[in-house]
């Protein structure tokens, strides 16, 4: 949520900065590469085809961006059924993530059983699994908006949160169409307000005439803390004010990734 | 020179010194007398004069051709050994600069059982280069072996492989959780507010516990009962002013000193020039140091002490802000009597705390986080001398910790939320320690404090036994051993090691027991061609239990939960100490060496593999030399090295698409501490003018800080390398370092 550590670091780097600078050097460093561990990345999407990208992790300084793994034993299992995933690329049309394993299969919606991803790495002859559940989605009461000072637009919504379990959301806000660009990408929990109505604005970006989508994932737990552990990891990079993080998932074994199912509510929204 | 009776007549103690002027030259054949009795000594040609005296208080006359004559009183419980510095009759005298039994005399660090121990004094700390002139006596400590910086110009310290956490930082006996200003460049002690720093890194004394790896004990100035003064200085980037004098003649004094740095005033009018996306954060902070001593009677004495500083960061646009505030608070008062001749008794009641707010504000959207910590507290110490060779003290303590943990508050248009968890703990703690000479080869203070610690119902006790030995060869010479066990109840929540603001404290629960350490050591003493040398050698062995840390991904933000962060293990550390200073003359300083180890291990961390903390440094070498020109010009340099600190760096990465379908390269950790950054070696230099005016004294401080420009790694950053179609391809791996050469000019000033 919020990059308290970031702050410190602008801070720290901005007062050595008023007394002269700060310096950067570039340097050999001497350490064997963390490489060929799988990384696992599955969304489990109602209405979507079943499909998992596969990758190895690359050494830091590495300049190959992908490493694709081709020879594994893909299936998901979901009450019983058992869906074989074949090296085969697709593409979402929807916002252009790759898979390299895909079925045809279309994703159901049941928000009772267990999904579990099974991949047997036949390079590395290891097995690896994962589980997940579909969870329902918390709908959107009502969207409304908030004027600056300068006619800049604030999009807000309002919905109430389930009271009997932990929530974990996150909240994308796409401006005219779905597939351009969201602007709303926040993540919270109901630590706060749970069981309560809730609301949350965005920055003033928008302007009158816009017209927007505000959607509200309902997220698993395992995908929210895999979502903040590779965000410190990112942050913990290049900052001496982090800690180091193991941006480790959901995935058996010592792979890296998250397997998942994910659901949301939209309401669309017209500024005046 | 007068012949004296023989050393080690029953009852007597040495008394041995140097006459000096003011510059540190010898004053030859100088006179010393005891007023009022037969006892005089005339010095040799190098000031130097002992004489043997028994228990008590005495007048002494200082006399020299050429010099006025000084009066000053001595009180004599053992060996002594002074520096008394004689002004020439045409210079003006300003400040008397007498140290009585000094405890810095070689003699007297050979003679006491106490090792692993340094102190600074102010005026000592003032003589040496100080980074942007701002002089900190911290930062001075950190030139002396076993205390370690915590990277470029900061004023963390780590004593003897002990985390930032592990340091009990005592201002007039109060304690202050946050002792640092501007995310760790400068302490919160103002130069002209502070006397001495005393560092226990250990042989901790029973009247001491609470922490595992240091005691720092401030002592502020008390302000002169004579007349009103005023002194402060002007610097590059922040200013002071301190005035003194007397409440009540000769009886009842004050003391207040403020400092303000003023980069925001700088930056505010840039920020009225430049478009809101450009606007540049705005920072300062400000201390005020207070103290009233009132002399009730010639057996009571009463002083009020207070502090208070706070930091602010502010980062303002239209769109958002955020702002971060923290501070310490101490106020305390103490009451000292002479029950008599042979019994004090103080007793010391005391309110302090330390907070931290962040307000950010996004849009509409409102949010804020906190957290405090608050403590009371009364105590109370006696200490009898029951003869010329047994001292007992004895002590107790009571303490009210009040912890605000996890404050968070949201509030936007329709909602206005908050949360935090209010926690409350109560330490109790008794001890009594017994320093005696059964012969004159050897002294021992042994001594055992017992502590408590209920919270919510839950209790934890703690027996720590204390004892130090010295072996005296002969008056020059000693071997001294110690060992301590000490409790510490309370814990830092740091996910750095760094001495962020936003770090929380966290008391001992049911889920979180106590840390307790044990710590052995082993050390030689000697005082060398006639006092004007010390050289110090120890080595020591830490092992710490139930030590504390925080598991891989720990989120300390919006959490009022920590326990479930915390995860427990074991840390140890040894090493080897040498030291060696130059007490007297015109040049005078100090060479230190540390060789040292430090280890964790954490069942849940690292895969449960021992690590090393990024604070264990191999090698510390701290060279420190100040020349006096003339009495009013001295010249001074330290030139310090230290090994690479140990890091934790990505060794691999992987593409991460996210639901959003933009590939981010997520780096990925493999280890703690698995890389050693290159070695640091940094040269400072300081130059001081001092002139006598009419209206008082004026000093022109010149520092030059990193001589030699040398670029040192204060951390290793990775930076992503973008192709054409602006796609993070892999990470460069960089050094980050912050301070290149940087000169800078203060000037000081001190009205009659």
């Amino acid at each position: 949520m919020m990059r308290n550590k970031n702050i410190f670091l602008q801070a720290l780097l901005f007062c050595s900065s008023i007394f002269l600078c700060h310096c950067t050097k570039p340097i050999t460093v001497n350490l064997p590469p963390d490489e060929n561990r799988l990384v696992v990345e599955a969304y489990l999407i109602p209405q979507k085809r079943l499909a998992v990208a596969l990758q190895t992790s690359a050494g830091i300084s590495n300049t190959q961006p992908v490493l694709l793994v081709s020879r594994a034993r893909v299936t998901i299992s979901h009450n019983g059924i058992t869906d074989t995933l074949r090296n085969s690329p697709y593409i979402d049309s929807a916002n252009g993530r790759v898979y390299n394993y895909s079925s045809p299969v279309i994703m159901g919606t049941d928000y009772v059983n267990t999904y579990t991803l099974t991949v047997f790495d036949s390079t590395s002859g290891k097995l690896y699994t994962a589980a997940t559940k579909l969870l329902p989605p918390v709908p959107i009461d009502s969207v409304n908006h908030a004027v600056n000072i300068d006619n800049e637009v604030s999009i807000g919504f309002v919905f109430t949160d389930p009271g009997a379990v932990n929530n974990y959301y996150r909240r994308f806000v796409f401006i005219n169409e779905l597939s351009t660009e969201n602007r709303g990408n926040f993540r919270f929990t109901d630590r706060l307000f749970n069981g309560t109505a809730f609301s949350l604005f965005t920055r003033f970006i928008y302007k009158s005439g816009d017209s927007v989508t505000v959607r509200l994932y309902n997220l698993n737990q395992d995908y929210f803390e895999f979502l903040e552990s590779i965000n410190t990891a990112e942050d913990a990079a290049g900052n001496p004010l982090a800690q180091p993080v193991f941006a480790k998932g959901n995935i058996s074994g010592d792979a890296l990734g998250i397997f998942t199912a994910l659901s949301y509510a939209e309401k669309k929204y017209i500024v005046p | 020179m007068l012949q004296l009776s023989s050393y080690g007549q029953q009852n007597k103690y040495l008394l041995q010194g140097k006459i000096i002027t003011v510059a540190g030259v010898p004053v030859k054949n100088a006179t010393v007398k005891i007023t009022g009795g037969s006892n005089a000594v005339i010095g040799d040609s190098t000031g130097f004069f002992k004489m043997l005296l028994q228990a008590g208080v005495y007048k002494i006359e200082i006399s020299s051709v050429g010099f006025k004559t000084k009066h000053t009183q001595l009180t004599v419980q053992n060996d002594t050994s002074v520096t008394l510095n004689l002004f020439e009759k045409n210079v003006k005298q300003l400040e008397e600069v007498i140290v009585v039994n000094d405890k810095n005399q070689p003699l007297q660090k050979v003679a006491t059982t106490q090792m692993a121990v340094e102190r600074i004094t102010m005026n000592e700390a003032k003589l040496l280069p100080a980074i942007f002139g701002e002089v900190d006596i911290i930062k001075v400590l950190q030139l002396k072996p076993g205390i370690k910086s915590g990277g470029e110009g900061t004023a963390g310290i780590y004593v003897r492989g002990g985390g930032i956490d592990q340091n009990l930082f005592l201002i007039d006996g109060v304690p202050v959780y946050n002792p640092s200003h501007l995310l760790g460049f400068f302490s919160v002690l103002n130069q002209d507010a502070v006397n001495e720093v005393e560092v226990y890194k250990g042989g901790f004394p029973a009247r001491y516990g609470g922490r595992l790896s240091s005691v720092l004990d401030v002592k502020m100035n008390n302000g002169r009962s004579d007349k009103i003064r005023v002194q402060g200085g002007i610097g590059l980037i922040s200013s002071r002013i301190s005035i003194d004098g007397p409440i009540k003649k000769n009886k009842h004094s004050f003391i207040v000193s403020a400092r303000r740095t003023y980069v925001n005033l700088v930056t505010g009018l840039f920020n009225k020039t430049l478009p809101d996306s450009l606007q540049i954060p705005a920072y300062y902070f400000y201390d005020i140091n207070g103290k009233a001593s009132f002399k009730l009677s010639n057996k009571d004495n009463l002083s009020v002490n207070f502090y208070y500083g706070k930091d602010f960061f502010t980062q303002a646009r239209t769109n958002f802000s955020n702002k971060l505030q923290w501070g310490n608070t101490a106020a305390s008062t103490e009451w000292k009597r002479q029950i008599n001749d042979n019994a004090t008794l103080s007793t010391v009641a005391y309110f302090g705390g330390y907070q931290y707010r962040i307000n950010n504000r996004f849009g509409v959207n409102n949010v804020s986080v906190g957290s405090d910590i608050y403590d009371k507290s009364i105590k109370s110490d006696i200490s009898i001398k029951a003869s010329d060779i047994s001292t007992v003290q004895a002590g107790l303590q009571f303490i009210n910790h009040r912890f605000e943990v996890g404050k968070f508050g949201i509030s936007t248009t329709f909602s206005d939320l908050s949360t935090g968890n209010r926690i409350t703990g109560n330490q109790m703690s008794a001890y009594i320690l017994h320093d005696v000479a059964p012969t004159k080869k050897w002294r021992i203070n042994y001594g055992l404090r017992y502590s408590s610690f209920v919270q919510n119902g839950k209790w934890y006790f703690g027996t720590e036994p204390r004892a130090a030995i010295r072996f005296a060869i002969d008056s020059t010479q000693s071997f001294k051993i110690n060992y301590t066990k000490m409790y510490q109840y309370l814990h830092l929540v740091s996910t750095t090691g760094a001495a962020l603001p936003t770090d929380i404290w966290y008391p001992s629960t049911a889920g979180v027991k106590p840390q307790n350490g044990q710590q052995a050591g082993l050390g030689y003493s000697r005082s060398i061609s006639q006092n004007r040398f010390f050289i110090n050698a120890e080595i020591y062995y830490k092992w710490v239990k139930n030590a504390v840390d925080l598991r891989d991904g720990a989120n300390i933000f919006l959490n009022n939960n920590f326990e479930k962060e915390f995860v427990f293990g074991k840390a140890w550390a040894y090493g080897t100490e040498w030291y060696i200073e130059k007490k007297r003359g015109r040049t005078t300083g100090w060479v230190g060496y540390t060789l040292a180890w430090t280890w964790r291990q954490f069942d849940a961390v690292n895969n449960g593999k021992a690590f090393r903390p990024i604070y264990d440094r191999r090698n510390d070498i701290s060279v420190v030399v100040i020349h006096k020109l003339s009495s009013s010009i001295s010249l001074s340099g330290t030139w310090v090295y230290g090994s690479g600190n140990y890091v934790s760096v990505p060794q691999g990465r992987f593409t991460f698409q996210d639901i959003t379908g933009n590939p981010q390269q997520i780096p990925v950790f493999t280890g703690r501490g698995n890389y050693k950054l290159p070695a640091t070696h940094r040269m400072d230099i300081g130059l001081t003018i001092r002139k006598q005016k009419k209206w008082g004294e004026r000093e022109w401080v010149f520092s030059l800080y990193n001589a030699y420009s040398r670029l040192n790694p204060l951390f290793l950053q990775y930076t992503p390398v973008v192709n054409a179609q602006g796609i993070t391809e892999s990470f460069k791996p960089e050094l980050v370092s912050l301070f290149p050469i940087l000169p800078a000019v203060t000037y000081q000033f001190k009205f009659k």
